[in-house]
């Protein structure tokens, strides 16, 4: 069941809504609860024993922090300083003891079933140097959604464990922040503390939620099945046919791929985000214009936003902070200059961040590649900022004008896109293979003759994307210029609110690749 | 009254009072709660955005107040509803609550009159106007019976892929008289057989209708046959989501144009083949399907609800319904032909398995098939259809149309022209032509 089935909408989420608007208020969460447990079955069985496992580890591991720090707020009042410091260093160890156990087992199981295979691979290429044994690799089938939700359950547990909050109380509750269903298989990876209240809290229709949602929901479906699906036909083509391409062919799938993975990324968070927003959830938002951005530094911010939170929140933060790191920022400030005494320790901490990035997307050398390619970019737009400036200022180039900021949008863009074709190509060795074809001579026989156009996306579908990105483009803008087409329908009078939304509903009916002739393009993020 | 309670407690709350007001505040308000994780990432900004949340707040609170003012007597006119919240209706009188529902109501009536009445013009205009593929009809083989005259067809073939190599209207014409028409896809859903049959009904009257039951048999997993068949109602429910993406080879000329289906297909949609490729036996050993996928013997859900409504649909315009099986090395299975076997005792339906009676046809799998065993070729069709014609008119109601001479004028022609076709496919084959 694809968010973008018939059985999806019509089965599951118009019967949920219905049942959740006819409970009382307090019980209404339980129907979300019910909702999401179901939804996970329908799925996948073992995906639904995946969850509980998480969800329940979460749940047992936050009680138990939660009442370790009562115990110590408890014991504490008429000890001495002394006493209290010691006390308070035997809670932090039973408590980093629970922390560890409940992200052994979240993050454990996410990489026995995820990485088993990566790892053993890595350890038969070792020992074949060697001449040692090889293992055989074993693969697991690994249930959707896995990689979100155990790193919103982490979140969770860490949080507890920092004291930004109390544990819940409710293990039913916590299963359904772990198993939200809109957000069970692509994120994005919710907060305790701000998904939580709304899951839980209950709400009546209310006119400006259903109709937000509603569009939200075309608006998604319209990335998705108008634009992105569009792509997937000719991208598929060229990339398992690259040799027979030339420069301009693959050049434009390369684009054709960049433009089909946000479509379709953002597309499904659309839908998710429509389909909470309808019941009165607010969802945290995943992408913010992402290609506006000027630097990939700014590209990161602005794309798969929870994702990059996440990983500052519970894997920088820590690491920067952890002993060996704070040691070696102290050692780099004694025998490095002022400029690289700052660099250095971040760069490490970064590192760690963009293998971590990497690895999360899929357990394969190409994804530690993909994480470490945008850390490199990163960190030589660091190390050469001063020559840059100095450079600009000598040649008299202001850096904030408007050329200058559009040819850092492009190069941004062609710099995101060289990275993005590395998630479509099978491997590395074949994304070497595919970005050396784009270098070849340009031969104007691939436009001439028709070849672009018939790869699966014909002219038609061309035209279809082309305006399909152009108001895409157009929406992004003025959200930039803070004006948020979303807010205006849902709450602006009937001649915006009525043409967009008719606009969105006949453009998904006509435009999009559905029905006969089209297969169903599964969501590439889903498969992470 | 009411209103002075509102107004005195957004003074106290700003944050309150913003939201039943939120058409009226600027934009900009309610973008800064979606965007508040950026809030997050970039200190520099946080400053910038805390000042700038406090000016938009004393503004809102500043428009709150005259907008209050004004928007009163609108409100009374039932344009809070843009507000959308549930507590502005409530707070209205008896009266004022009725019109505002009653104008709530209209509202909704007329934003779906209007969308309807875009998708129907969309519809219109994406709809085939002929029955060929290069009009955007699919399977048009299988849709070529609209052409046919009003109520001359007696006997209906519905089937997949096996239904269309197997059976051969123009030999049962000539032999025995019977106006037949195979309309049948390549891996048929049995939904989307019910609905062609449906639509079969729509312009003839047959006394027999004949299923091919391979279609029984799909090979492909329950989760895909459930999701196809959602799918498939749907599209046969609605020509807009059936015919949608049309708009890609639909001329202009053809948008508003009558549907005019007058494509008609000589060999009454059977696609004769006359290759041979033969199964290495002269006899086929039929499998006893024992722990193989799909040839178990069981029926998947889906498959099975469509074969009832099909069959009701024959009972209820008091049709005949024939189910025949013929042979094929990918699905036929003792298991299978059982299944089918209780099927039809249950719900009382006549069947020929030529699967389990090969002899009925003298069936010579080294030169009857044109893919190795899985479909029939023409010469296969041929003895199938002289069979099935004669069981027909020994056990139904069915005339020689012969005698019917403007009927028989049509039909011999046609059977010249399949004759004459296969002779040339044949002569291709063999490099002649």
């Amino acid at each position: 069941m694809t968010y973008t089935s018939y059985l999806y909408f019509f089965g599951f989420a118009i019967v949920v809504y219905l049942v959740y608007l006819a409970c009382p208020m307090k019980q209404k969460w339980k129907v979300l609860f019910a909702g999401s447990c179901l939804f996970s079955m329908i799925l996948d069985g073992f995906l639904a024993v995946c969850l509980l496992v998480t969800s329940l580890a979460a749940f047992f591991c936050g009680k138990q922090l939660t009442k370790l720090q009562d115990k110590f707020n408890a014991a504490k009042k008429g000890l001495s300083k002394d006493e209290k410091k010691q006390l308070k260093a035997e809670i932090t160890k039973k408590k980093k003891a629970v922390v560890a156990a409940g992200t052994i087992i979240s993050l454990g199981s996410l990489i026995v079933l995820k990485y088993t295979s990566f790892f053993l691979g890595l350890f038969n290429s070792v020992s074949e140097i060697f001449g040692g044994i090889q293992l055989p690799l074993l693969y697991y089938a690994l249930p959707l959604g896995i990689s979100y939700y155990t790193l919103q359950a982490i979140g969770y547990v860490v949080d507890t464990y920092r004291g930004k909050y109390r544990a819940e109380t409710n293990a039913a509750k916590l299963i359904l922040f772990v198993s939200f269903f809109p957000q069970m298989t692509e994120g994005p990876i919710g907060r305790y503390d701000k998904l939580m209240p709304q899951l839980v809290e209950g709400h009546r229709y209310s006119n400006e939620n259903f109709t937000s949602g509603v569009t939200l929901i075309f608006w998604g479906l319209f990335k998705k099945l108008v634009i992105s699906d569009r792509a997937s036909y000719m991208v598929s083509e060229v990339f398992g046919n690259y040799t027979k391409y030339g420069s301009i062919v693959v050049f434009v799938a390369t684009v054709m791929y960049t433009i089909q993975l946000y479509t379709d990324f953002s597309g499904c968070i659309d839908i998710m985000s429509g389909t909470a927003r309808v019941f009165g959830i607010k969802l945290e938002s995943n992408f913010r214009q992402p290609f506006f951005s000027k630097s990939v530094g700014e590209f990161w911010r602005r794309w798969h936003i929870t994702l990059g939170t996440w990983f500052k929140d519970y894997v920088f933060y820590p690491v920067s902070l952890s002993s060996p790191f704070m040691k070696l920022s102290k050692a780099s400030a004694g025998h490095m200059s002022k400029f690289m005494a700052s660099i250095v320790p971040s760069a490490c901490a970064l590192f760690v961040v963009w293998l971590g990035t990497g690895l999360w997307h899929g357990a394969s050398m190409k994804y530690v590649i993909y994480g470490l390619y945008y850390f490199l970019i990163m960190l030589l737009g660091t190390i050469f900022e001063p020559a840059f400036v100095k450079m600009s200022a000598k040649l008299n180039i202001n850096r904030k004008g408007k050329t200058m900021s559009t040819l850092a949008v492009l190069r941004t863009m062609l710099l995101v896109n060289i990275g993005m074709t590395m998630f479509r190509a099978d491997g590395i060795g074949e994304y070497g293979a595919v970005i050396s074809r784009i270098f070849q001579p340009i031969n104007i026989y691939d436009i001439t003759s028709g070849t672009l156009f018939a790869l699966g996306t014909d002219r038609h579908d061309f035209l279809v994307i082309v305006i399909g990105v152009a108001i895409m483009y157009l929406v992004a803008i003025m959200k930039e210029k803070g004006k948020d087409i979303l807010t205006l329908v849902s709450t602006g009078r009937i001649y915006i609110k009525w043409p967009v939304m008719m606009g969105l509903i006949v453009a998904v009916l006509v435009f999009g690749a559905y029905g006969p002739g089209y297969g169903v393009v599964e969501n590439i993020y889903a498969q992470f | 009254m009411g209103k002075n309670k509102k107004h005195s407690s957004k003074k106290k709350s700003p944050e309150k009072n913003t939201e039943p007001q939120n058409n009226k505040k600027p934009v900009g308000v309610t973008d800064k709660q979606g965007s508040e994780p950026e809030k997050k990432t970039d200190a520099p900004t946080d400053i910038k955005a805390d000042a700038s949340e406090k000016k938009t707040d004393a503004q809102a609170d500043i428009k709150a107040d005259a907008s209050d003012k004004k928007a009163a007597p609108e409100t009374v006119s039932g344009e809070a509803e843009e507000s959308g919240t549930e507590e502005g209706a409530q707070e209205k009188k008896p009266k004022g609550k009725a019109a505002f529902y009653a104008g709530k109501a209209l509202r909704s009536i007329s934003f779906f009159l209007i969308l309807g009445t875009i998708l129907g013009i969309f519809s219109y205009a994406v709809h085939p106007k002929n029955n060929k593929k290069e009009y955007g009809m699919r399977d048009q083989n299988a849709h070529a019976f609209y052409a046919e005259p009003e109520n001359t067809l007696d006997t209906i073939i519905i089937g997949n892929s096996e239904a269309y190599s197997s059976f051969s209207p123009l030999e049962m014409w000539h032999a025995y008289g019977i106006t037949s028409y195979v309309s049948a896809k390549g891996a048929i859903l049995m939904s989307d057989a019910y609905y062609i049959l449906k639509e079969v009904l729509k312009t003839q009257s047959p006394k027999l209708v004949i299923f091919e039951t391979d279609a029984v048999f799909p090979q492909k997993e329950d989760q895909t046959l459930r999701d196809r068949t959602i799918n498939n109602v749907i599209e046969n429910e609605s020509p807009l989501i059936k015919y949608h993406d049309v708009w890609k080879i639909q001329r202009p000329e053809n948008y508003f144009a009558p549907i005019n289906y007058r494509w008609q297909s000589y060999s009454r949609g059977q696609m004769d083949d006359p290759r041979t490729e033969g199964y290495e036996s002269r006899n086929l050993v039929v499998s006893d399907g024992k722990n193989e996928v799909y040839r178990d013997g069981r029926i998947n859900y889906w498959i099975l609800k469509y074969m009832d409504k099909f069959v009701e649909l024959c009972r209820e315009k008091n049709i005949q319904v024939l189910f025949v099986t013929v042979p094929n090395i990918l699905t036929t299975s003792k298991l299978n032909s059982q299944a089918i076997k209780n099927y039809c005792t249950s719900r009382n339906i006549p069947q020929i398995d030529f699967s389990e009676h090969p002899e009925f046809i003298n069936i010579d799998w080294t030169k009857d098939t044109r893919d190795g065993g899985v479909h029939m070729n023409t010469r296969g069709a041929k003895k199938v259809s002289l069979f099935l014609g004669q069981y027909i008119i020994n056990q139904y109601d069915i005339k020689d149309r012969r005698d019917d001479k403007e009927l028989a004028k049509r039909w011999d022609r046609d059977y010249k022209r399949y004759k004459n076709e296969v002779q040339i496919k044949r002569k291709k084959l063999l490099g002649l032509m």
